[in-house]
């Protein structure tokens, strides 16, 4: 074979990088290409994503050191079962992305914005999958970079004058993240002398550096960093204004892959460089964000009920998922990490499928508001089905993947006797139930029924949020396929204790 | 930007002649010394953008888009990481990392693999040229591209 | 006892910090949209300035090999350079984006300033 197994990680990285500036290219001399071109590349790279999950559970952990030199002078790219699965989660979802846009951009923006559109889904891939399988710190910034300059465009390449303003305000908050984050990699390195996570962890834990005051100074710096990136309440602010005036399928795209890959960078970091014991005793980072988890569900419940425009809903939905996630970090067992981390994996899923529903919706009739849904049911029949099955997920109804999660999440809260959280997660599941249950009763049984005449989304777009919402049944019943890959890594990550 | 040349003061404009070969021949310098001194592709790519930017500043932005067009800037744009990451796809090919020269079978010579870095440096030069020219057209020139 | 002279010593690190307050301030306080993203540019360089200042020391030199073999203790580090290189780049990239967002901004609104964009909103 041409290809060595252990270049599979590059190639994570390299193929959408590169496809984004051969797109760039291409576009010249042909118009119109860049859907195709990038539909083939982001297929490839899911090929090869599923490619490495394959090769990281039967023969490993790959590193990945280029230009021939060892760590920690190299730049080393490491790839875990975890980032495995945060890849396949990227390359899947953009792959649909660009399926699902097909269609849709082409009646949303002018050929030339499409054009642009390919190239910068392209560069957002690269980014975030650089992003996730980094081996050192400073590569970690850098793909981020890659990933908000982006996503940033992204946003604001709708042109209407709301979009340009919240990717402006987007920009803003999210660039301080990033320096925050640059400035905490500074008092890490300043101490250390190195950047690579492996060498850190060691060096810390060598040096004795678990009471220094630079190393302090670089958790909160980096936890703050990473906490506006995954709109970790109480710094989501920017995102519901973004994700109520972006293109659908750049909301789902962002809150499938972009605040999932912050809060994973947030977990990875804190428990590799700095150990469990250190984010437990000395800084309490998981307490804070425990707690700051639970208000945050039941906040972003509250405020989710009380909008009527459903992609705004569906942004406050995303905060209190993302405390679910944390939540489950923040339990600080092993069970409420796999349940965090899981809940990750099947978040993205459904709220990826509910975002696809939410723009195909709009692709035909032009509604977004919750009050305009009557009668949904018989117009766009298929469609509805597909966005039911993603909020029965949603608000964890057996047999979808929502239950599943939300059922680890109460039960690791329960075994560490942490009663009021399992009371939380109850209570926001009932909130999540009014809120999505109004929309499906306004579809379904609102009124309506004699002016509707039967009028589907095009097959581009329903086959992404049909594969979504199928994969929200099967994830359900199949859901040891995701906890394969959660648990080994949840497991090293829990008993990786180098405090001496 | 005005469209028409912002001065007509043939002192600025003789200066700007004589002054900018002198600034492309820095910049490719620090372009090309980039791998044994201070300096590289982003370096000496600004550079040279900024001999560009000098000249649509002192004739016009007319001047400047016709001396640069958009065309050939919209492909020199991506034409630099294509170099890059096509070298080091090819030290992939050849069985080695990513970038790993000494991959390469004409390569293996540390003398001649510091070409290869050249290479990757003028990819850079080439890319950071044009984005940077591009940058600036394209704000200045709001208001006459429309 | 305050040890004086250890904070006079690393004063880069205090001029780094001054930057940074400036720069979240303008950044909190401006209501014009340039000036908030200039205040994440002083911020931005305030990082630079940390970094290439604990990567310096006096007398050093460039650390490139010559021929002739010099005693490694005279290099100044060029890894952190080399980061900040990595990360002015990206700040290019993203002064480029907000530019440009900046003047849709004002085509849209008319006004740059962040409060009566909010009434506009």
């Amino acid at each position: 074979m041409l290809l060595n197994q252990n270049q599979l990680p590059i190639l994570l990285v390299l193929i959408p990088l590169f496809g984004a500036y051969l797109a760039a290219i291409s576009v010249l001399f042909k118009k119109k290409i860049n859907n195709i071109l990038s539909l083939i590349l982001l297929s490839l790279s899911f090929f090869l994503s599923l490619l490495t999950a394959n090769h990281v559970l039967t023969s490993g952990d790959i590193s990945y050191h280029t230009a021939g030199l060892q760590p920690p002078f190299a730049i080393e790219i490491v790839v875990d079962p975890l980032s495995a699965l945060m890849t396949i989660i990227i390359t899947s979802l953009s792959l649909l992305t660009v399926i699902y846009s097909r269609e849709f951009i082409r009646k949303e923006l002018s050929d030339k914005r499409e054009s642009y559109y390919y190239i910068l889904v392209l560069l957002l891939t690269g980014g975030l999958n650089w992003f996730v399988i980094a081996g050192d710190i400073f590569n970690m910034f850098v793909g981020l970079e890659i990933l908000s300059i982006s996503s940033y465009s992204l946003i604001a390449i709708a042109q209407n004058k709301e979009a340009i303003a919240s990717a402006y305000q987007y920009l803003l908050m999210g660039s301080i993240g990033s320096s925050f984050f640059l400035l905490g990699t500074g008092y890490l390195y300043i101490m250390t002398g190195t950047l690579n996570f492996a060498d850190l962890a060691i060096r810390i834990a060598q040096l004795g550096l678990f009471n220094s005051e630079a190393i302090f100074a670089s958790t909160a710096f980096i936890v703050t960093g990473l906490s506006i990136k995954g709109a970790i309440f109480p710094l989501h602010v920017w995102m519901p204004d973004a994700y109520s005036k972006a293109l659908a399928p750049i909301c789902a795209l962002s809150s499938g892959a972009i605040i999932e890959a912050a809060v994973y960078a947030l977990i990875r970091i804190t428990l590799t460089v700095y150990g469990i014991e250190f984010i437990t005793e000395i800084v309490p980072v998981k307490t804070i964000l425990l707690w700051l988890a639970g208000i945050a569900i039941i906040i972003g419940s509250l405020y989710a009920i009380s909008q009527s425009n459903i992609k705004r809903m569906l942004a406050y939905s995303s905060v209190s998922q993302m405390g679910y996630i944390v939540m489950g970090y923040g339990i600080g067992t092993q069970l409420g990490l796999s349940a965090g981390i899981l809940h990750l994996f099947n978040h993205s899923i459904m709220k990826a499928c509910l975002f696809f529903a939410v723009g195909a919706i709009a692709y035909k009739t032009g509604k977004t508001d919750l009050y305009e849904y009557e009668g949904m049911g018989d117009k766009m029949p298929v469609t509805m089905m597909f966005f039911s099955l993603a909020a029965i997920s949603m608000v964890g109804i057996p047999p979808t993947n929502g239950f599943i999660s939300k059922f680890y999440l109460v039960w690791a809260s329960a075994s560490s006797t942490r009663w009021i959280f399992a009371a939380i997660i109850l209570v926001s599941s009932l909130l999540n139930a009014i809120y999505f249950f109004r929309i499906i009763n306004k579809a379904y049984f609102g009124g309506g029924h004699e002016e509707a005449s039967r009028d589907e989304a095009p097959y581009t777009m329903l086959v992404p949020i049909g594969v979504l919402a199928i994969s929200c049944v099967v994830f359900g019943l199949a859901f040891n396929i995701p906890l394969s890959l959660i648990e080994p890594v949840a497991e090293k990550l829990m008993t990786l204790s180098l405090i001496i | 930007m005005s469209e028409g040349p912002i001065t007509k003061d043939v002192l600025v404009k003789t200066v700007t002649k004589i002054l900018i070969p002198p600034i492309q021949l820095f910049g490719l310098y620090v372009i090309m010394h980039g791998h044994i001194s201070p300096g590289g592709g982003f370096q000496g790519g600004v550079i040279i953008a900024s001999s560009f930017i000098l000249y649509a500043l002192v004739f016009g932005y007319r001047e400047g888009a016709h001396r640069a067009k958009l065309k050939i800037r919209q492909f020199l744009e991506p034409l630099g990481p294509i170099i890059f990451g096509t070298i080091g796809l090819i030290c992939i090919l050849f069985s080695g990392n990513f970038l790993q020269y000494s991959a390469i079978p004409i390569l293996a010579n540390a003398e001649i693999a510091a070409t290869a870095i050249s290479l990757v440096e003028i990819g850079i030069g080439i890319t950071v040229t044009a984005v940077i020219f591009s940058i600036f057209m394209a704000m200045g020139g709001r208001k006459t591209d429309g | 006892m305050v040890n004086l002279e250890f904070y006079l010593q690393h004063y880069n690190y205090w001029i780094s910090v001054l930057l940074f307050m400036i720069g979240l301030y303008t950044m909190i306080a401006k209501k014009n949209l340039i000036k908030k993203f200039l205040g994440l540019n002083i911020v931005d360089t305030s990082i630079y300035l940390f970094f290439i200042s604990m990567g310096d020391k006096s007398k050093a030199i460039a650390p490139i090999i010559h021929g002739e073999h010099v005693d490694p203790t005279h290099y100044s580090n060029p890894l952190p350079s080399v980061l900040i290189l990595t990360a002015i780049v990206v700040a290019i990239g993203l002064t480029a984006t907000a530019l440009s967002l900046s003047i849709r901004i004002y085509e849209e609104y008319g006004t740059l300033n962040s409060e009566k964009i909010e009434e506009l909103w």
